[in-house]
């Protein structure tokens, strides 16, 4: 059976004096393809915090903590490398398209996971009486602008505006009390706007 | 069962050289095999369960891991079943690109599957080759999907990812070779004297035994049992290309061979269609859904080691109510207890892998004696050293 | 559909109700007693595969479904039981069709249905010394998403 060993033979040849196709990584830094799936990073600029990555991880592996720190109500947003899957759900999802992005990393082993993880910090605005969380600023004020013109048809999101070009302090006390008409300027959460029209409460504050 | 004391040969469950753990015991008399038990579940992960608790699209990602081999097949088919829920189509484009996905996979599945049987044999050669001509098919799939495992490339209503026209050119050349490749191996091991004589008779299983235990893919057409489901039950691209259905008559596991390497040489000829379908075309990718309505629904997918079937139902709400998931291996895994009785314990390593066992769901096989049922005679290794060691007797004899 | 007029005539009186999703889809719903002369009826004498049996726990009752395939035409025929609550068991189709004993076995440990004249009930997929009544498919084991009660 001559014939068949030639074509064997043949085969053995080329691939003794070809290049072996084990690359030489970690002595050669290895790059790989255009698309690969790699450790999603956030980006501290564009990401608004809207929490929609946190809704779609397959894995759970990004967490949502929304808390008090320093007397301001502040979100994180913290990405786990040691439960994510790399399958780009949070880049697909994401409301911005550039807030979260599978970045080329491969190489996210560990001794203390707090030096691959990537985390991201926002402010909140919170109703000044009820303390409801309505969601970070930088959502409300991406979704305003996103609105255009109609953005100022709300009175809410004008005083915000206002917050935002420096015309007035956010330092205003809290509102106690039942909500009164005068009172809407201030309050943005939709529970108590709906309080204020339905209950028209005349005790004094 | 007679007087004679039966030996019980024991493999697994946790081995080096065998992928996922599993567990057989093998009850023989002297070198032949009497009789088979297979014990599963020492890779159960209440995927069911899990399916029950995550969202529609969630659970893409859930079946993707499975397996790792036969890492596509299982979205294939979840989605084939929720879109059959819905009764929706999936635009053009997305049909072509989940078939090429589809067939890349079957190629570097069998690849795969052909360097353990090379393995087992004692021809570590045709072990190393077929994994270096498979490494270029999974670079394909880094430039494509984005990694080299676990695709992510499935969505309910079409694929996440285009393939753009810039990276056809490379695909279509790793093809060329591919196909250069699997021609020399497919006439290597039809011509080889002693792969034949080692191969031939050894593991038949009948058309009856496939159809008592509900064989399907490669080993079902290697009896000559004509199933495949890309052509029974047409979904995606499949009726659109030309391709053929590889069917032999004998059963055994060189049949079971044949049938896999010719196989793949049908999927290059699917790429390839699917290729110039794609090229240049603008169309959609994704068909979107946005709402969920109470029914049921049935998908499947010819896996590389068969139908992949996935039944799902839902009430309305965000996550399945019930997910059925059955893997090829789950009914082609007891054939074992038809090919391997009467067979000799040297042959058990070859059989066991011409079934091409994706141990999703199942276990090792080890080897006890049938009396005392705690003394373990030999496991794996061994019986894969006493596989290699009658191919070099037979390789002197022929 | 030709497979269908066939099925009503075989099963006849067994077939308690029908639903076509789409032509390669049907379900057919029979009475837990009579299932295995439908088995024998569908995998014997008229030849279809057997697929593989799912089960499902509806919050009132148990429901099995078992799947085969008309390969000649690509459709799936699924046989639909309902189960009491209280004790839920039905016949084993082992003597029928010998690969169906791997899935009522775990069926029977996930699940807790019965199947009487079994070759051998044992524990499949869950470790033997698994406890006693709890049956991990079923709704009262929660898991932590939308679909526990």
């Amino acid at each position: 059976m001559k014939k068949p060993k030639i074509r064997e033979l043949k085969e053995a040849i080329t691939s003794l004096f070809s290049k072996p196709f084990t690359s030489q990584f970690p002595f050669k830094p290895h790059t790989p393809a255009k698309k690969f799936r790699g450790k999603p990073e956030y980006n501290r600029d564009t990401c608004v915090g809207c929490g929609a990555c946190f809704n779609v991880c397959p894995a759970r592996a990004i967490e949502m903590v929304d808390q008090v720190v320093d007397g301001k109500w502040k979100r994180v947003l913290i990405h786990h490398p040691k439960d994510c899957l790399f399958c780009g759900e949070c880049e697909r999802n994401c409301i911005t398209d550039d807030g979260i992005k599978l970045s080329g990393v491969f190489d996210v082993s560990y001794f203390d996971e707090k030096d691959v993880q990537s985390k991201v910090e926002h402010d909140l605005i919170v109703c000044k009486h009820c303390g409801e969380i309505i969601g970070t600023e930088k959502h409300v004020l991406w979704t305003l602008r996103k609105l255009g013109n109609p953005a100022f048809s709300q009175p809410v999101m004008i005083s915000r505006l206002m917050e935002e070009f420096g015309l007035v302090t956010d330092e205003e006390e809290k509102v106690a009390g039942p909500v009164q008409r005068t009172d809407m300027l201030k309050i943005v959460c939709p529970k108590c706007r709906r309080m204020a029209f339905i209950s028209d409460e005349k005790k004094e504050r | 069962m007679n007087d004679k004391k039966k030996v019980i040969v024991p493999i697994g469950p946790y081995h080096p050289l065998l992928e996922e753990p599993e567990f057989f015991a093998l009850y023989c008399d002297g070198e032949k095999v009497v009789d088979v038990e297979w014990q599963a579940g020492y890779n159960h992960r209440a995927i069911e369960k899990l399916s029950e608790g995550k969202h529609w699209d969630q659970v893409t990602f859930l079946v993707e891991r499975i397996c790792g081999i036969c890492s596509t097949s299982h979205p294939f088919a979840y989605c084939n079943s929720v879109e059959d829920l819905l009764d929706i189509t999936v635009p053009e484009k997305a049909r072509y690109i989940r078939c090429i996905i589809g067939e890349m996979e079957r190629i570097h599945s069998h690849l795969l599957w052909v360097g353990l049987a090379g393995h087992f044999l004692g021809y570590n050669t045709v072990f190393m080759w077929a994994w270096k001509y498979r490494e270029s098919i999974l670079e394909m799939f880094e430039m494509i999907t984005g990694n080299r495992n676990h695709y992510a490339m499935f969505k309910i209503g079409g694929v996440r990812r285009n393939i753009e026209d810039e990276d056809i050119p490379a695909l279509r050349k790793v093809l060329k070779d591919i196909r250069a490749k699997l021609e020399m191996l497919t006439h290597a091991v039809l011509d080889d004297p002693v792969l034949g004589a080692r191969l031939k008779g050894v593991g038949v299983l009948t058309k009856g035994h496939i159809k008592d235990f509900g064989a399907v893919g490669p080993v079902a057409r290697a009896s000559g049992v004509d199933i495949d489901i890309r052509r029974d039950d047409p979904y995606a691209a499949y009726p659109a290309v030309e391709w053929k259905v590889i069917k032999t008559e004998n059963g055994d596991v060189f049949d079971k061979a044949v049938v896999r390497l010719l196989e793949c040489m049908e999927s290059v000829r699917i790429i390839e269609q699917s290729l110039d379908a794609i090229e240049g075309s603008k169309g959609d990718i994704e068909n979107q859904v946005r709402e969920m309505p109470v029914g049921e629904g049935i998908g499947r997918h010819e896996a590389p080691r068969g139908e992949c079937f996935h039944y799902v139902r839902s009430d309305g709400s965000n996550s399945p109510v019930r997910h059925k998931i059955r893997a090829p291996s789950y009914t082609n895994i007891p054939t074992f207890k038809a090919s391997c009785v009467g067979q000799m314990i040297a042959d058990v390593a070859i059989i066991l892998a011409g079934v091409d066992p994706c141990y999703c769901c199942t276990e090792r096989v080890a080897v006890y004696d049938a009396d005392k049922k705690n003394k373990k005679l030999f496991g794996f290794s061994r019986l894969v050293e006493m596989s290699r060691e009658k191919t070099e007797r037979m390789r002197k004899q022929v | 559909m030709k497979v269908l007029e066939t099925l009503k005539e075989k099963l006849g009186e067994r077939i308690k109700d029908i639903k076509i999703h789409n032509e390669r889809r049907i379900y057919l719903t029979v009475e837990a007693g009579d299932i295995k002369e439908c088995a024998k009826i569908v995998f014997r004498e008229l030849d279809a595969r057997y697929i593989i049996a799912s089960g499902a726990d509806n919050f009132d009752s148990f429901e099995i479904l078992y799947h085969f395939g008309f390969d000649s035409i690509g459709t799936v025929i699924s046989l639909r039981v309902f189960l009491a609550r209280e004790n839920p068991g039905i016949d084993s189709l082992s003597d029928v069709i010998p690969g169906i004993s791997y899935i009522e076995r775990e069926m029977w440990e996930l699940l807790g249905i019965n199947f009487a004249g079994h070759p051998g009930l044992s524990h499949f997929l869950l470790r033997d010394d698994w406890p006693e009544g709890n049956f991990p498919l079923r709704k009262s084991i929660k898991t932590d998403g939308a679909n526990s009660e």
